[in-house]
């Protein structure tokens, strides 16, 4: 009786994949890479867009319930959900993830898309499921994934070599069977007339020189060219597929040769999806950050489980100096604090907090920071009277560090945004809507903010003539202009401050 | 040897694999997820399906049709509504977001419809979209029509799906 007629050995075999061994640092990884990137990817890339929702109080959700029971949404709104989502998830990343914490980061994630079709990005659909099977994945610390190298009874020596840790986590089995459906869905896509006579993929390029220069060097024609990179794309996307499905195996123990033959092949199979997403940024797609949340998935499903073991070990020295130096030293002191100490730090948490997100001048940033340390105000303080059997000094380090991650995720937020060019963009991108909608004194009074943030860097001598830099001038000193001629023509306004 | 070394899994001959938490969830909870697990994958699998079998090819949504011939077809737009017998054209670009035209263009239906619905709220007795259309092969596309009785308030599709 084969698996197909026997019910068990359908549990057994579902079981194996699923449950099977998964070294411990790869969703230890992920969950950390994954929720750093989203952070980043919220307050740099999601925002800038912010200023079009409720424009005209139109809204259209992705789901029609949505409609019915939310209020139209508006920038303070959608910025206020980004905000909170990325300010948990690097608070998450800093300190501890919690089961609470990934939940509430996939909802409001989860919310900031579907709230209004304007956000249509088919990778953030993607992110919302991989972000519940995060969700389920286990909770580990570093010290769980990197333990303390063992000391050898015989020689008294302390060991550093030892293979990786390994767990059960099926929610990171999952993130690679949705990945694969995805890569799978995508393929059948092309298959479709118009992708197999190469049409789409030559509309595609169309701004890509390079593509028909390939083409004319090999000598091919257009009608046999086109054609064949669609083909190629088409098997390129079904082997990754093929790829996800099969790399939860790479940890797996057998003495089959064909698994040990995986073992040893498996990390090739990530060549054609780092292969795959190189050449979608080199298309500039504008898929936002899809390709990094790719190559990190990448990184962490292929590569062999000790170089990614080195990696953390490399990168996570600060930490565990900082754990050994500096959280060692506070518990040597007394673990007899008042309480009124304890309140005054929760307070100053909320409160550094609450203003460093209301220093962004943009909608919903104060609310939201307000909110996120209101949040791990009232974690800490269910850890802090809980009786778990922590002695009170342990509970102390542990609520204080858990106090000072969103003062630390306010401070990364405050630092990407006043680094970038988000709120330049953003009040560019609301000014130039009302412009075109022939409210001209709110639009200059959105360029004047504009201007206000407009990268300083084309001021001082700078290598324009890279592409990057040029195109980030040419928008400065368009809105520059634009601004000049609201007012010039308009009449409505003294002289701007910040514009040229 | 300590208790971590008791649940070494043993007799597997493989050198990167020595060690195992014995975290394993209850045979209940096991269960449990078993059941999540297939009803994720399953929704996964189906929810994409269902594109093939809509009504509306435009609407591409929740279907992994990341740059489909569909989503590079080309669309001019034109909304246009009468008003106490006058047939006047919407200045789209006045009345919504940018991004939303661009919805349009690409014939998603509930922005069609919620669109065609607001002008009637703004007086209109009929409210008409046209679509004029290009595929990915330069091919001029049958030009698709909305049109929305504000009395009714029903949609009537002219022009035929590609």
């Amino acid at each position: 009786m084969n698996a197909k007629e026997d019910p068990i050995a359908m549990r057994r075999a579902f079981d194996a994949y699923w449950y099977g061994p998964i070294a411990a640092v790869r969703p230890y990884l992920l969950v950390r890479v994954f929720l750093a990137l989203l952070a980043f990817d919220t307050w740099i890339v999601m925002v800038q867009h912010g200023g079009r929702y409720g424009i005209g109080g139109f809204n259209v959700a992705h789901f029609e319930i949505l409609d019915l029971i939310q209020p139209t949404p508006t920038p303070a709104i959608y910025l206020g959900t980004l905000f909170l989502c990325g300010m948990l998830s690097m608070g998450m990343v800093l300190y501890t993830p919690t089961r609470f914490g990934l939940a509430t980061v996939t909802a409001t994630y989860t919310y900031s898309w579907s709230m209004s079709m304007l956000d249509s990005y088919q990778h953030h659909y993607l992110l919302s499921l991989m972000l519940l099977s995060i969700t389920l994945m286990p909770i580990q610390r570093l010290e769980d994934v990197l333990p303390e190298p063992r000391v050898s009874k015989v020689q008294g020596t302390r060991s550093t070599r030892r293979a990786p840790l390994h767990i059960e986590a099926w929610g990171f089995v999952s993130v690679c069977c949705t990945s694969s459906i995805v890569y799978f869905y995508t393929a059948v896509t092309k298959m479709e007339p118009d992708w197999r006579a190469g049409n789409a993929l030559r509309r595609l390029l169309s701004q890509h020189q390079n593509a028909f220069e390939l083409q004319h060097g090999l000598g091919l024609s257009a009608e046999f060219f086109w054609p064949l990179m669609a083909a190629s794309a088409i098997a390129l996307q079904l082997v990754i597929g093929l790829a996800y499905v099969l790399a939860p195996l790479q940890d797996r123990c057998s003495n089959s040769p064909n698994l040990r033959w995986l073992h040893r092949t498996l990390p090739w199979f990530g060549v054609p999806a780092l292969l795959f997403h190189a050449g979608v940024e080199a298309m500039e797609l504008e898929l936002g950050w899809f390709s990094y949340y790719m190559f990190a998935l990448i990184a962490v499903a292929f590569l062999p489980a000790r170089w990614l073991e080195s990696t953390l070990r490399w990168s996570s020295f600060p930490y565990r100096f900082f754990r050994v130096s500096v959280v060692g030293a506070t518990a040597q002191t007394s673990d007899k604090e008042p309480l009124v100490v304890d309140l005054a730090v929760s307070a100053l948490s909320v409160g550094v907090t609450a203003l460093l997100g209301a220093q962004l001048d943009l909608p919903g940033a104060g609310t939201a920071s307000l909110l996120a340390a209101l949040l791990v105000f009232f974690q800490a303080w269910i850890v802090r009277l809980s009786r778990d059997k922590r002695s009170r000094r342990n509970k102390r380090i542990s609520t204080r560090a858990l106090e000072l991650s969103p003062v630390l995720a306010a401070l990364f937020m405050f630092c990407a945004i006043w680094c970038s060019d988000v709120r330049f963009d953003y009040y560019r991108f609301v000014g130039g809507d009302l412009r075109r909608r022939g409210d001209l004194e709110a639009s200059l009074d959105a360029y004047v903010k504009a201007n206000r943030y407009a990268p300083r860097s084309c001021d001082a001598l700078h290598d324009e003539s890279l592409p990057p830099a040029k195109r980030r001038c040419d928008r400065r000193r368009e809105a520059a202009a634009v601004a000049r001629s609201i007012r010039t023509n308009n009449r409505l306004r003294a002289p701007l401050p910040g514009v040229q | 040897m300590s208790p971590r070394e008791d649940r070494i899994v043993k007799g597997k001959r493989c050198d990167h694999v020595t060690e195992k938490h014995d975290d394993s969830p209850a045979p209940g909870k096991r269960a449990a997820n078993r059941i999540f697990i297939l009803l994720f994958v399953s929704l996964q699998l189906i929810v994409p399906l269902t594109y093939y079998d809509r009504q509306d090819p435009y609407d591409e949504r929740f279907a992994w049709r990341m740059f489909s011939g569909v989503r590079l077809h080309r669309c001019d737009t034109r909304l246009t509504e009468i008003h106490q017998s006058t047939r006047s054209v919407v200045p789209l670009k006045r009345e919504i977001h940018a991004a939303w035209i661009h919805h349009l263009r690409r014939n998603r239906s509930a922005v069609v419809h919620a669109v065609l619905a607001s002008r009637c709220v703004h007086g209109a007795e009929t409210a008409e979209l046209e679509n004029r259309c290009v595929s990915a092969a330069g091919t001029r596309l049958e030009p698709l029509h909305y049109r929305m009785d504000c009395l009714s308030g029903h949609v009537i599709r002219e022009g035929s799906l590609p």
